[in-house]
Formats: C-alpha cells, structure tokens, sequence
C-alpha cells in the first residue's frame, strides 16, 4: 500500500527551518487567516518559491485556501488558485462551498482536496461532492474512526486522517492575539506567531490569532496496526503551531513506524516514547474512538486525562 | 415583507410569544436536534404547534439540526418526509448530504441551510441554492451589502440573526464543546453548546501570563436593521430556544418597536 503523509506550511521561515525528507506532500497557505505574516496562499513570490523548491525536491504540494471567506475575498482567492495552478500546484485544498463551486467552474480540471473545516459528516456529502470535481476529503474531526471508515467505504472517495499534532477544532471571527495584545505587547501580524497557551481545569488549548487548536498533541502511533488495517493511506501531522524542527522529527517516526509495521514488523514502545519528549502537554486521540476529544486511549482501550 | 421568527421550546410560550407579535416560531424535534437543555417538541406537540400557528397564519419552522451517522440517515429523511407531510413550513437542517438527500428524497419540502452549514458569500449560496434549498440563514459576519448580493443573484429566501448570543469561535466552525466534554457538548450531534469558550482561561505567551475570558456577547440589530431591509432580508431570526418565555417576549417586542420605527 502506497502511503502519503503531508503537512501544512504556512509561511517561508517555517519550510526554511524544518526538515522536509520524511513527508510525501505539502499544503502550502495558512487557511485560518489571509493576513498571517508571510502566509504562501497570499505572497505570489513566496508561493512561487515553495512550490519549485519542493517540486525540485520531488514532493507534492497543494494549495490550502481560507477557509472562512465573505464575498469580498472570492476574487483573490481565485487569483491565488490561477497563480498556484501556472506554478504547477498538483491540487488545491478548499473547506468553502463557494469556493469550492468557483474552483470548479473556473479550474475543472484541477484535483480538490476538502479540508476538515468544510464540516464533512456523512457520506451523503462526499457522494455529492464527486459532482465537483473533488478527489479526497478530510471528514470533520469530531467523527469516529468507525464512521470515516464507512464514508469512505460508501463513497470511494480517498479519506486523508489525521495522524498527529494539534488539533483545529475551531475558527473565530476576531483574532484573539489582538484581544490580548496588551498583555503580550504584539501587534498583527506578527501577534499569532507565537501560540498562545489558554489553561482552565487541567483543559488546556492553544490559540494562534483566529485559530482554536488542542493544546494537547493528537498521537495514534499506537494505534497504527488499526489504521493499516483499516486501509488508510493518507495521512497528516500538524506542527505549524510549533517549532519548524518539530515536524520533520515526528514524520521520522510516524514514517519509520508505518512502514515497519507494513511490512510485518511490530509496534515498538520507543516510538511513542520519542514522540513524548516533542510533545509540551501529553496527547489525546481526538475524536476517533468516540470519546471528548482531549482524551488519550491507549491500544488496551484504557482511558487517559 | 420581512417577519421575525421567535424560538419555542415549549408549547405554553406559544400564545404569549405570538401576542407579542412574532409572526412564525422554531423549534427543534426531540432527537433530531440539537440541545439536551432545550430538547425540543414531540411528533404530537409539533402538529399540535402546526394547528395553532397556521389558524393564525404564522409560519413554523422545524430545525433537525443533529447530524446523524451517515447509517442514520434514512430515518432523518423519513422524519424529515413526515413533518413536511404534516405541513411544516420549512426544515432547517445542518449538513450538505443531509441537505441533498432531503431535496431528492422529500419532494415539496422546503429546506432551509441552517447558519451551521457557514454560508458567508455569493458562492456559497449560490452552491446551496444549486443544492435545492429554498433558504438560508447567514451568520451576522455577512454585512447587509453583502446580502444585498445573494438576494440580487439568487431566489433564496434570506434569514439573519436579530439577536443572538455572539460566540468567540465561528457558527459550523466549533468543535471545542465535544474537544472538551464530549455527550454533552457536541452540537452537531445533538448536545447542546454551553458557551464553554466564555468561561475564564489562565493564559500564557512567550512568558506573559494572566487571566482572560473570550468574548461572550449579546448581538442585536438596532442600527442597521434599515440596511437589512433594503438589502432585502425576508426572515430576521431571534436565537435562544433556551431563553424563558419573558425574555423572548422583550425580544420581539423590541423588534416590533424598532421595524415600526419608533427608534432603537
């Protein structure tokens, strides 16, 4: 089985500072804010920088659109789209039904990845959604494992998992580095690009300006075999709240595991280990084994704060 | 002309609700919406709601805003088939396949996008309206020339909030509730939020630390509702199935006051 795991990058300082050999593919922008400093999906120069450098290097890179526009942003994000196609984009991700609708028609040969934002739930949706030309979707977050699994099943629409990292679980309308820019004396753009840690009962959450992210880190290494089992094939870690060195660290192991665990070999208690020291406030599973979302489940279904 | 549509949970706030001028209601069915606070009407208490709004004339809307499993769907749709048999005015509903299966499988419903499916411009509404829905409700993100747009480009019936609680994080871009204490908060699947964004957070960044609330507030069209109306607004929509029947009454009264000029 062929697998893929891909990340987001936002911006040039994070792919110049990260390690890119372990990842198969790239979603290029930062699709919670057009405004985050020197976002991809927004800088024509830098968008073309990213994409040749990482073609060069012979991985696959798509274009990740905002995800909450108002009619007055249709016409750049097209603009954006019409650029990242001439600079040889192998797809684009979009989690806006309109702009899923204005890629279409504008791009109908273009490969749509819809992202999890585009609130996918059933597969209802991701049979309609063939209709537009879309190839893969990210589900909601909020699904079981069990219920992604059935959608793709139903659809045959290639399903991408979330396999690491910090999860999105909400966008707001106003930046919340500016709410509390007194207390951190940073000003947009530059507020969100340091993550802000929010603490409340042993809850713990990140924010980077207008995103909600979990402030624990979403790990399945232990849970791998089911994933193979499964037959998932395509797979994301996200790092772009954290450190650029973060990221290529953990694909290393996420890489090493999955292949080694393909190929017959067995899960190995050192990986997770070696995941744990990257990790700043331990790890939860998400949504996949239908518990709140902050939980961890261990492979013997034990539950964790 | 513009009506203003008020939320009940109960059938005992009908009268009063209706007296004080609202000219349809809302209301979710029991397990198939969202809200474990407000759990919504029963079958029998929604036909009874049908008699009674439409002898009067007003409309009834019907939210089944859960999103079920994608196994689950067929009995959403038999739901769905049975209130618009029973003559419901609309169906609200949350998601884009539940959306098409309704239109294909529902001949002569009327389905509405609920503010969950996160219609924001043109194209979004135009994709729902390519869909099959009849209307949709906006998030107050989308200013009336905006609006302005989608009624000029579209046969859509609009709905906008006139009041509404103004949560930090995004309506349809939330999954924080289930993150934090899934069964309870899981909106799109039949909890109900609790506003858990608003509560108190210690923060920290880059070593400054204190104490923050997200913002929590209550939203109201007062001075630009005229822009509403001429941007062409056909429902104005008064969120808070949770609110007692006091506060809804005040509600509608002040949108009363304010669509018959007599000032904010």
């Amino acid at each position: 089985m062929k697998i893929e795991i891909n990340t987001l990058i936002p911006d040039l300082h994070f792919l110049k500072g990260m390690d890119i050999s372990a990842f198969d593919a790239f979603y290029i922008g930062f699709p919670f804010c057009r405004k985050f400093e020197g976002n991809l999906s927004e800088i024509p120069e830098d968008m073309e920088f990213s994409i040749s450098y990482l073609k060069d290097k012979g991985k696959r890179v798509y274009l990740t659109t905002y995800a909450t526009p108002l009619t007055r942003d249709l016409d750049s994000i097209i603009e954006s789209v019409e650029r990242a196609v001439q600079y040889g984009i192998d797809a684009v991700e979009v989690h806006n039904y309109g702009v899923l609708r204005m890629i279409n028609r504008n791009f109908p040969s273009l490969r749509i990845h819809m992202g999890s934002f585009a609130n996918i739930y059933t597969d209802a949706t991701v049979i309609k959604l063939k209709e537009y030309g879309v190839k893969r979707v990210t589900p909601n977050y909020e699904l079981r494992i069990d219920e992604i699994e059935y959608i793709r099943d139903k659809s045959g629409m290639e399903v991408e998992l979330l396999l690491h990292g910090k999860i999105p679980i909400g966008i707001s309308e106003s930046c919340f580095s500016l709410e509390i820019a007194e207390k951190t004396g940073k000003l947009c753009p530059e507020a969100c690009k340091q993550a802000v840690v929010l603490r409340r009962d042993g809850w713990v959450l990140r924010n980077m300006g207008t995103l909600m992210l979990s402030g624990k880190d979403m790990c399945m290494i232990e849970h791998l075999n089911m994933i193979n089992k499964a037959g998932f094939s395509i797979f994301r870690i996200n790092g772009f709240s954290e450190n650029p060195a973060y990221i290529g660290s953990v694909c290393r192991i996420y890489r090493e595991a999955l292949e080694e665990m393909l190929s017959g070999g067995i899960y190995k208690r050192e990986w997770k280990e070696e995941l744990y020291k990257y990790s700043t406030d331990g790890f939860c599973n998400g949504f996949y084994f239908g518990k709140s979302g902050r939980l961890y489940v261990d492979a013997m279904g034990n539950i964790h704060e | 002309m513009y009506k203003v549509m008020a939320p009940v949970r109960d059938l005992g706030y009908l009268d009063g609700i209706l007296e004080a001028g609202a000219d349809g209601v809302y209301t979710g069915l029991q397990g198939s919406s969202r809200g474990r606070v407000c759990e919504g009407l029963q079958e029998k208490e929604i036909e009874e709601l049908l008699i009674r709004c439409h002898k009067k004339g007003k409309l009834v809307h019907i939210a089944l805003n859960a999103i079920p499993d994608s196994r689950l769907t067929d009995k959403l749709i038999e739901k769905i088939s049975y209130l618009v048999g029973m003559g419901v005015d609309a169906i609200i509903l949350n998601e884009v396949g539940i959306v098409s299966l309704a239109v294909k499988r529902v001949p002569y419903s009327s389905i509405f996008a609920s503010v969950g499916c996160g219609i924001l411009n043109i194209d979004d509404a135009l994709f729902f309206e390519d869909l099959g829905v009849r209307g949709i409700t906006l998030s107050w993100m989308v200013d009336p020339e905006e609006i302005y747009e989608i009624k000029r480009r579209t046969s859509l019936k609009v709905e906008v909030f006139f009041y509404a609680l103004r949560e930090f994080i995004q309506r349809g871009k939330c999954i924080l509730g289930p993150y934090l204490m899934r069964g309870t908060t899981d909106l799109r699947r039949g909890g109900n939020c609790i506003n858990i964004c608003s509560a108190r957070y210690e923060i920290n960044s880059n070593g400054n630390s204190g104490v923050c609330l997200l913002p929590l507030e209550e939203y109201m069209v007062t001075d630009a509702f005229k822009s509403y109306i001429e941007a062409g607004v056909d429902l104005f929509k008064i969120q808070g199935r949770e609110f007692n029947i006091e506060k809804i009454r005040k509600i509608v009264s002040i949108f009363r006051h304010i669509s018959e000029g007599r000032g904010n």
